[in-house]
């Protein structure tokens, strides 16, 4: 077998990493800056400045000079660190997938930022940052080569590889459509209703001529909030644009290919059978709009990411950013085996899900009720009715909305009255099974479902089905827990 | 009275209800802190030394640690004799709660790496906790507090031992 044969990252290293730590530390160099151009510190300003560049410029190259790596005997070896040594050994059967990922000025140095995962812990197991474009097509080919699924070349891909590709009309409408907006929408009338206060503080002078303006100050405001949505919500179309340009998807021999992005260009691969869940989502006006963006969730929690450099983010990697019903059916189709979207035969929950939710907000009524009572008399009491109509409103749709589908090799979970969100999970992929019951829900006959899987969904959403009748439940659970079993002796490794 | 096995369902060592009730009496005294610091506070900031609340605050320092006392140690019994694990060649199933029921199953071959842990208080009684991880997020874990050290050992080996049970194919 011999020695490894370590390699060095590309000498470009230096220069993305003196300008990511300048990145990091930019309001920190923003401040130095104006410390030494104002004058008040003079000298000492330019002495921190020129300090820091140093350690800057220090750290790079150590950074540069101490990383090495091989591929050896089956495994990634990584070698790092001056002082403290370390040596990170991976087994290329247990990597989950790899991320290659460019910025501008990685493109403009010819230079790929290669991560590669595996399933435990949070962030890329090992950072290749940066490798010269050749050298990163070469070390892809030699760790996914190992894995049985794959053969060792690279595949050329074609034309009628491609699953998905996301026309400029799909991105406005993910852009146009997405949380991001509605999320700008909060932060501005939160922003709105503090203002006037703050502003009142502060400057009593602008109150002064904020009243001289025709119209009542208010609408003033309601002008304002509107522009700033307006805004957040362009910014928010240019920046899905820009991030998601020219997304495509290609599935040949296993592997699911991603590449998108303007300026920061992302390549991502990943095994087709890592694949833990695939989710469909949906907000409101998605909903009306009759599209539908659909993510994948795989074992290593750096994929949680959508590939850039700020590190692991909250949301998994999107499949497809928009796309209509018919759209997201042949990406599900291709990328979960034995799925049938569409034409699923929906088991819905237990009707009596109203009566559970009713009962279940039952207490905090009482507690609304003698709260109100304390403060408002008698008509506080309405506190607890309300509560009470919202939750059997909320069971109503509950009950219209929440269903599940089981066919043998695929669990499929539906949620969601106003945003839609449906769960395809492999039964070969299901880690644990468990069953709880509240004590209404004993009551009642019910219990809730749920599904765990090696997805690293930083989110934290497991696959739950509320409400089932106990016998159903249980004998669902059985069910997947003996079938996921068999799945598992077939293949111990299996994420 | 000790509860008794039900089929293959096992219950914990009955020592664990000493080392539960130390843990009311902790969590009891740690409220009865949390109300006499919050007291000392309301007392501080108001301005004539007076409290203007419904209730004097130390009747809800004392009751809520005689609450926290009394149902800590009443629930003792009842969470023992409803918790129970079940090992079996192939998964490891736990069922427990007394108001809230949890129902939880892990199969053998998914299991990652299991952990056998003890407290002090747990030490003197002789128990061992063991958690069993398998892949995914935290939700994932499976703990059996309570067991002794010789069924936490027996446990642990029967758990990490990667081969298939036996020459049957696994029931589905």
């Amino acid at each position: 077998v011999g020695e490894p044969q370590f390699r060095r990252l590309h000498p470009g290293t230096i220069g993305i990493e003196i300008v990511r730590v300048l990145g990091r530390f930019v309001w920190f160099v923003v401040i130095l800056v104006i410390l030494s151009l104002s004058g008040q510190r003079g000298d000492s300003g330019e002495f921190f400045f020129e300090a820091a560049g140093a350690i800057v410029v220090v750290v790079a190259l150590v950074r540069y000079w101490t990383t090495r790596y091989a591929v050896h005997d089956q495994k990634l070896i990584v070698r790092s660190g001056l002082l403290v040594k370390n040596e990170r050994t991976i087994p290329l059967d247990r990597i989950q997938n790899i991320n290659f990922s460019r910025n501008l000025l990685h493109r403009v140095l010819g230079l790929v930022d290669v991560q590669i995962e595996t399933a435990s812990g949070a962030g890329a197991e090992a950072n290749l940052s940066a490798l010269g474009e050749a050298e990163a097509q070469r070390l892809r080919a030699e760790l996914t080569g190992a894995q049985p699924e794959f053969s060792s070349t690279e595949p050329v891909w074609q034309r009628q590889d491609s699953l998905y590709r996301a026309g400029f009309k799909e991105l406005l409408l993910a852009g146009a459509t997405g949380n991001r907006a509605l999320f700008i929408l909060a932060s501005v009338v939160g922003f709105a209703v503090l203002l006037p206060s703050v502003v009142g503080q502060l400057r009593g002078r602008v109150v002064s001529q904020l009243d001289a303006l025709p119209g009542p100050v208010w609408m003033a405001f309601a002008g304002a909030g509107a522009a700033l949505f307006f805004v957040g919500w362009i910014v928010s179309i240019v920046t899905t644009i820009i991030g998601y340009w020219d997304f495509e998807v290609r599935l040949r021999d296993g592997r699911l290919q991603r590449t998108y992005g303007l300026l920061n260009h992302v390549e991502n691969f990943v095994p087709i059978r890592r694949v833990q869940v695939l989710l469909v989502s949906q907000n409101v006006l998605q909903r009306l709009l009759r599209v539908c963006t659909a993510r994948i969730e795989t074992a290593g929690a750096y994929a949680a990411s959508d590939g850039n450099e700020r590190g692991p983010q909250t949301s998994s990697p999107v499949l497809s950013p928009m796309t209509d019903w018919d759209g997201a059916q042949a990406v599900i189709r291709e990328v979960v085996a034995g799925s049938a979207p569409g034409s699923e035969a929906w088991t819905p929950i237990s009707p009596k899900t109203v009566v559970r939710g009713v009962r279940s907000a039952l207490l905090w009524a009482v507690l609304a009720s003698a709260g109100g009572w304390f403060w408002l008399g008698p008509r506080g009491l309405a506190f607890g009715v309300g509560l009470l109509v919202l939750a059997w409103l909320a069971g109503l749709l509950r009950k219209a909305t929440c269903a599940f589908s089981d066919s043998s090799e695929v669990f499929v979970s539906r949620r969601g009255a106003f945003s839609r969100h449906t769960s395809y999970v492999p039964v070969a992929k299901v880690q644990s099974v468990a069953l709880a019951q509240s004590p209404v829900q004993r009551r009642l006959a019910l219990a809730d479902l749920r599904l765990t899987t090696a997805g690293s969904s930083l989110t934290g959403v497991h696959i739950e089905v509320p409400d089932l009748a106990f016998d159903v439940a249980s004998g669902l659970a059985d069910s997947l827990h003996g079938r996921s079993l068999e799945a598992a002796w077939a293949n111990p490794d299996g994420f | 009275m000790t509860p008794q096995p039900e089929g293959d369902w096992r219950p914990l060592d009955p020592n664990v209800r000493t080392l539960w009730r130390f843990e009311a009496a902790l969590a009891a005294v740690g409220w009865a802190a949390l109300g006499i610091g919050l007291d000392f506070l309301v007392r501080e900031l108001s301005e004539d030394g007076r409290v203007r609340w419904p209730l004097p605050f130390g009747s809800l320092t004392g009751g809520g640690f005689l609450a926290v006392l009394v149902l800590g140690l009443l629930l003792v019994t009842k969470k023992h004799q409803n918790w129970r694990y079940r090992l079996r060649p192939d998964d490891l199933a736990v069922r427990y709660g007394i108001f809230w029921k949890t129902w939880r199953y892990v199969s053998r071959p998914r299991i990652q790496h299991v952990d056998v842990t003890a407290g002090p208080i747990a030490r003197a009684l002789g128990l061992r906790t063991v958690s069993v991880f398998v892949g995914g997020n935290v939700g994932a874990t499976v703990t059996i507090p309570g067991l002794s050290e010789a069924e936490s050992e027996r446990l642990r080996q029967t758990l990490v031992r990667s081969a298939p049970p036996s020459e049957e194919t696994p029931s589905g």
